[in-house]
């Protein structure tokens, strides 16, 4: 069954079929959490409360996008209001920790283009270094491959802001790296 | 020959978001300007790099998920209107097939007519005065439909607010008990929102009043059902306080109309 099939049955009252959506999409949407909030515990919460709200809400969700773009609208307000809430720093020291168990940074093979695993660990600084507004639209994008109308769906800004602040996420993070020794 | 931003350009192409006429001219850019070649392929790096960042779920998750979905209070709400939708339609067959037999019944209630005032006319003719029979007077029945007035609320005047005035103060400005304030993640979102809020609301023929700068709404008129389905989009774009009268209406079953204020404010952003 495709997602509107889903999503009928749903509205229907059959309890499998929002469960089948779920799996779906819930590595996803843990993904994002967890690249906002920075550990797995808080992402567990978040991925459980956007699944939650999207099943609540699900009566009001037009079908003038995909669902997965309306859901991560979801996972996103979701995941912020957690940062939000919580109003303390991630640490870099406790993010290196938490990332043992829920990270699998791949090391690609000795290249031109092949990062270390340190630089790999300096990267991952360097983006929680961003601001919110600069990491989001990057972590869309370039992990989760949203295109820039998507973005902007997402986000609730326009595709011109979505683009300026891709740039400007991409200047910042390359002035970090070349700082750290990592591009020269 | 048009001026391009270049930095903005190798964020594009890099991107596949770019035209195929400002491909062609990046391409050409980067054969005689070696500013722009290490841009794209710094980008690449990062991108590559991000692209590493593979996050695995944690296996407990799944049954987590599946436990507390199983469990939604949401499922109440789904199985109610499911069952009134399911009541609705089989009302509305069992008036259709009803209709499909009208002519018929129509047709023999006309024939049987026919053949009782023939049968009385010919029947007339040929009787004894004493067994004379009398046509009993139906009367139907009327009925009465008691109409139970909704008292209409007066619409509220609001003075003009800036976005980004605390809850507290939005709630405390009006006389009504009906509103919702919904505080957005950024600025940037509001503009946005509240013109997909307008946009919404003309969909749905919902009248509302404009104050401020756009933030304050008011609307106007309408049903327990359609406050039920605004309100449930509204609390998809951010976090929503809603006043307890507000709440009570929605999930009531009158038949009346109530206007709501409706505020959008938005947090500001804190940089790291």
């Amino acid at each position: 069954m495709n997602d509107e099939q889903l999503i009928d049955a749903t509205l229907s009252g059959n309890r499998e079929a929002f469960g089948e959506l779920a799996r779906r999409y819930q590595d996803r949407v843990y993904n994002l959490a967890f690249q906002i909030v920075g550990n797995s515990e808080d992402a567990m919460d978040v991925t459980q409360e956007a699944f939650l709200q999207a099943l609540s809400h699900l009566d009001s969700f037009r079908r003038t996008s995909r669902f997965y773009t309306w859901l991560y609208r979801i996972a996103y307000n979701c995941a912020v209001g957690c940062v939000r809430r919580r109003k303390r720093a991630v640490s870099m020291e406790s993010l290196t920790d938490e990332y043992g168990d829920a990270f699998v940074a791949k090391v690609d093979a000795p290249d031109a283009n092949a990062c270390r695993e340190d630089d790999v660990a300096i990267l991952r600084k360097a983006l929680q270094q961003l601001s919110p507004e600069y990491r989001e639209p990057l972590i869309l994008r370039e992990i989760e491959g949203a295109n820039y109308e998507q973005i902007a769906e997402i986000l609730g800004v326009p595709i011109g802001t979505v683009r300026s602040r891709l740039h400007r996420a991409r200047a910042t993070l390359r002035e970090i790296l070349e700082r750290s020794g990592v591009y020269r | 020959m048009q001026k391009y931003n270049w930095e903005e350009l190798v964020d594009s192409y890099v991107d596949e978001e770019c035209s195929v006429q400002e491909k062609r001219a990046i391409e050409e850019r980067m054969l005689v300007d070696a500013s722009v070649r290490e841009a794209i392929q710094s980008a690449q790096r990062i991108r590559q790099a991000l692209r590493s960042f593979s996050c695995v779920a944690p296996p407990e998750l799944e049954n987590r998920l599946t436990e507390a979905l199983q469990n939604a209070p949401a499922w109440r709400k789904i199985e109610r209107r499911s069952r009134v939708a399911r009541r609705s339609e089989q009302a509305r067959t069992s008036s259709f097939n009803l209709m499909k037999w009208v002519p018929s019944v129509v047709g023999g209630a006309v024939a049987a007519s026919l053949l009782l005032g023939f049968g009385y006319a010919y029947h007339s003719l040929h009787i004894q005065p004493e067994s004379k029979q009398t046509l009993v007077e139906y009367t139907p029945m009327s009925t009465t439909v008691e109409v139970v007035q909704q008292p209409l609320e007066s619409p509220t005047v609001m003075t003009p607010s800036p976005a980004n005035r605390p809850p507290e103060a939005a709630k405390r400005r009006s006389d009504s008990d009906f509103w919702i304030v919904v505080t957005l993640q950024e600025p940037q979102q509001w503009r946005k929102f509240t013109r997909e809020f307008q946009n919404r609301c003309n969909a749905e023929s919902l009248a509302f009043s404009k104050f401020g700068d756009g933030n304050e709404y008011l609307v106007e008129q309408t049903t327990p059902k359609q406050w039920a389905e605004l309100v449930s989009w509204l609390e998809t774009l951010g976090d929503t306080e809603t006043s307890a009268a507000l709440e009570r209406w929605r999930h009531s079953s009158s038949t009346g109309v109530r206007s709501a204020r409706v505020t959008f404010l938005y947090q500001e952003e804190q940089t790291l």
